[in-house]
């Protein structure tokens, strides 16, 4: 009678040791579950065009007061650079403005076959009097290649005095 | 020495329940401090393919907003590390073939955008999933200059914790 009381003690403890491990083991799982947890989200995808992607960056405009007969010169005027993976062509044009593409003043113009234009050293080439782009010679490499570009303007013999302004489009392709 | 004896088992016996009630109180002790505190969160993804683009546009260009959603049922903030398992040449990032954009040229966030490492470690994300919220995260990628006109694909692991 004592022996089947002790015994029944002793697998008491041992029950409650039992659940309690099992307890401790599922807290433990739980707790490890909690602490991380990983997940593929899938495939992210991109396609890369090919193109080039070129960007001016203006250096500077503004010619000095200059005599008729004479010549003005910005160089460099403006710089470009193209990030993209493909050369990129230039194409330079005046902007309308009064029907006359030049500068042009209060009174009078200055023909856009005055203004040269110069791409990276490769020589003077003279921009057009109407809406056609002139192409420039050479291309902008890719890969973050940056060129300067110039300007330069032919002042015809007896200009009027007056203050001039220009405004060309850029074009890359 | 009979009822001796017996009156000594009886006191062990006592000692021994005593023994139990301590084991259970510890147990008992033990459950709330453990499980109660841990994140759980879940992650939906609406959209993993960014527009094509030109090479040498940055992060600011090629942007997918809403790309995953986190969402953590737990009551602890979730931290969130992502690193990438695609790889080429020990360089991780999406790929294609011999060609790459590492990883440091894609960044997550909602509020902060981090890039990732190119090594393939994970890279941990400053904006934290709170408790019992949903987190909208985008993912952004850079395209350096020059990069070649091709498909790229990467593979990224998200990690809770």
């Amino acid at each position: 009678m004592k022996n089947i009381k002790g015994d029944e003690k002793r697998m008491n403890i041992k029950r409650q040791i039992f659940k309690i491990a099992i307890i401790l083991a599922i807290i433990a799982g739980a707790f490890l579950a909690s602490i991380a947890s990983a997940v593929d989200p899938g495939t992210y995808t991109l396609t890369v065009s090919s193109a080039q992607n070129t960007a001016l960056t203006t250096i500077d405009t503004s010619f000095s007061a200059v005599l008729a007969g004479n010549t003005a010169t910005i160089n460099p005027t403006f710089n470009a650079t193209n990030a993209g993976n493909v050369e990129a062509n230039v194409d330079v044009v005046f902007v309308v403005n009064n029907t006359h593409y030049g500068f042009e003043g209060p009174t009078s113009n200055i023909a856009g076959t005055n203004v040269d234009m110069i791409h990276d050293a490769l020589g003077w080439e003279a921009l057009t009097a109407s809406v056609t782009d002139k192409r420039l010679t050479g291309t902008i490499a890719a890969n973050n290649a940056s060129d300067n570009f110039g300007i330069r303007v032919n002042v015809p013999a007896g200009q009027v005095a007056e203050a001039y302004e220009a405004t060309i489009v850029v074009t890359f392709s | 020495m009979f009822e001796n004896k017996a009156g000594c088992i009886e006191i062990m016996c006592k000692k021994i329940l005593i023994i139990n009630i301590k084991i259970i109180v510890i147990g008992l002790c033990i459950f709330p401090q453990i499980a109660a505190a841990g994140q759980n969160t879940v992650i939906n993804f609406s959209s993993t393919n960014f527009l094509a683009n030109k090479a040498g546009t940055d992060f600011t260009d090629n942007i997918i907003t809403d790309s995953i959603v986190l969402t953590n049922t737990g009551d602890a903030d979730a931290t969130v590390s992502v690193n990438f398992t695609s790889s080429y040449g020990g360089i991780f990032g999406m790929v294609n073939g011999t060609y790459i954009i590492s990883a440091s040229n894609f960044a997550f966030g909602s509020t902060v955008w981090n890039t990732l490492n190119d090594n393939g470690t994970t890279a941990i994300l400053s904006d934290k999933v709170p408790a019992g919220y949903d987190t909208h995260y985008e993912a952004r990628i850079r395209i350096p200059a020059g990069q070649p006109a091709l498909d790229y694909a990467g593979i990224i692991e998200v990690l809770f914790s």
